[in-house]
């Protein structure tokens, strides 16, 4: 049966495993009518991706028709968590073959609609976005991520790993051990244990017993 | 012989603070993580260092409209210079344990990420040389102040 409907915009995502390629749905019977190889060349100049208030140069971009789908590749740029992506795309309006060929169709020969300011879905997970120690917090380690940031999570210890690299003169940093801080009086109390082992004790000789080198 | 035995061995434990497995572990227990260390010396001593992770205290959620954000809870201070470096594994299973937005998406894991010291130089001490009595000298924390004016 002979289709003379054109590919209609569906829908545009980004994904978090290629955060740099938006990838676009056409509304179709089928999802390979828009073909790899009779069905045109798209041209990255008629497009037009904007992410939140910065468009992305066309220069910077490659487009390709994939299994139905046009993607669209950044080459310098990778969308993060949030961040808000909108699509435009316009035919060329060129009447040379080279025009031609940029405005892509399906196998019956329908050219693709042009879309104007589509906003794509943003699967791009959160990501950290920096990790510092501030002079108001001296024993907290506040990370930060990107996005509007963390706001879920019951966070577990176990899943976090931190170790010192350099000592604060820059040498190589040879580890200790620290006694806890009582948080109700918010005093350090000199720990010993049963077999009067004190942390200092502890530094010299358990802690390589226990994992931790020192 | 056994009063000779309590005033010869025992006199020092009355004399200082003696903190047991029992005392010190149980009433700070909510300070210590749930690190799967059963020995009290473990877990009451938090080290840390080279190449080997720093006992943590804590891990939370700061819950912020625009910046959300983790906190570590760590066993000390950080000095001026000092390199940390942190490392997220996210859990295989257990989904509550995964850090992330309030959309659903949550963060990967990571191997390596270098923590921004922000920490200022503090004074570590000062003192006045034997050999010059009219310098003093102070000393702070970090590698040393290479700016400011006399």
């Amino acid at each position: 049966m002979l289709d003379h409907t054109s590919p209609i915009y569906e829908i545009a995502n980004v994904y978090d495993e290629t955060p740099s390629t938006i990838t676009i749905d056409f509304e179709e019977l089928s999802v390979t009518k828009i073909c790899n190889d009779t069905c045109g060349a798209p041209n990255s100049k008629d497009f037009t991706v904007k992410v939140d208030d910065t468009i992305i140069p066309f220069y910077e971009i490659v487009a390709s028709i994939n299994s139905g789908r046009i993607n669209l590749q950044l080459l310098n740029y990778r969308i993060t968590y949030q961040q808000k992506v909108y699509l435009s795309y316009m035919p060329s309006s060129d009447m040379t073959s080279d025009g031609i060929e940029r405005r892509f169709r399906d196998i019956y020969g329908n050219e693709a609609k042009y879309f104007s300011n589509k906003l794509i879905l943003n699967h791009v997970f959160p990501a950290p976005r920096i990790a510092l120690v501030s002079d108001l917090k001296h024993s907290v380690l506040q990370i930060y991520f990107t996005g509007s940031g963390a706001n879920v999570g019951d966070l577990h210890v176990d899943d976090w790993t931190v170790w010192y690299e350099k000592d604060q003169r820059g040498l190589n940093f040879p580890g200790y051990c620290t006694d806890l801080k009582n948080n109700v009086s918010n005093t350090t109390t000199v720990w010993t244990d049963d077999a009067g082992e004190t942390c200092e004790t502890f530094q010299k000789s358990k802690c390589v017993s226990c994992g931790l080198q020192i | 012989m056994s009063f000779f035995l309590r005033v010869s061995i025992f006199p020092s434990i009355q004399e200082t603070q003696y903190l047991s497995k029992q005392t010190y572990c149980e009433q700070f227990g909510a300070l210590i993580p749930l690190n799967g260390l059963p020995i009290a010396n473990v877990a009451c001593c938090a080290c840390g260092g080279g190449t080997y992770p720093v006992q943590l205290i804590n891990a939370t959620v700061v819950r912020h409209p625009t910046l959300g954000r983790a906190d570590l809870f760590l066993p000390r201070k950080i000095l001026n210079g000092e390199i940390l470096v942190v490392k997220y594994t996210k859990h295989a299973t257990n989904s509550s344990r995964w850090i992330g937005g309030g959309d659903g998406l949550f963060s990967d894991s990571w191997d390596r990420l270098v923590v921004e010291n922000n920490v200022w130089p503090t004074l570590l001490n000062s003192y006045v040389p034997n050999e010059n009595a009219s310098i003093i000298t102070l000393e702070f924390t970090g590698r040393g102040l290479v700016h400011g004016q006399r």
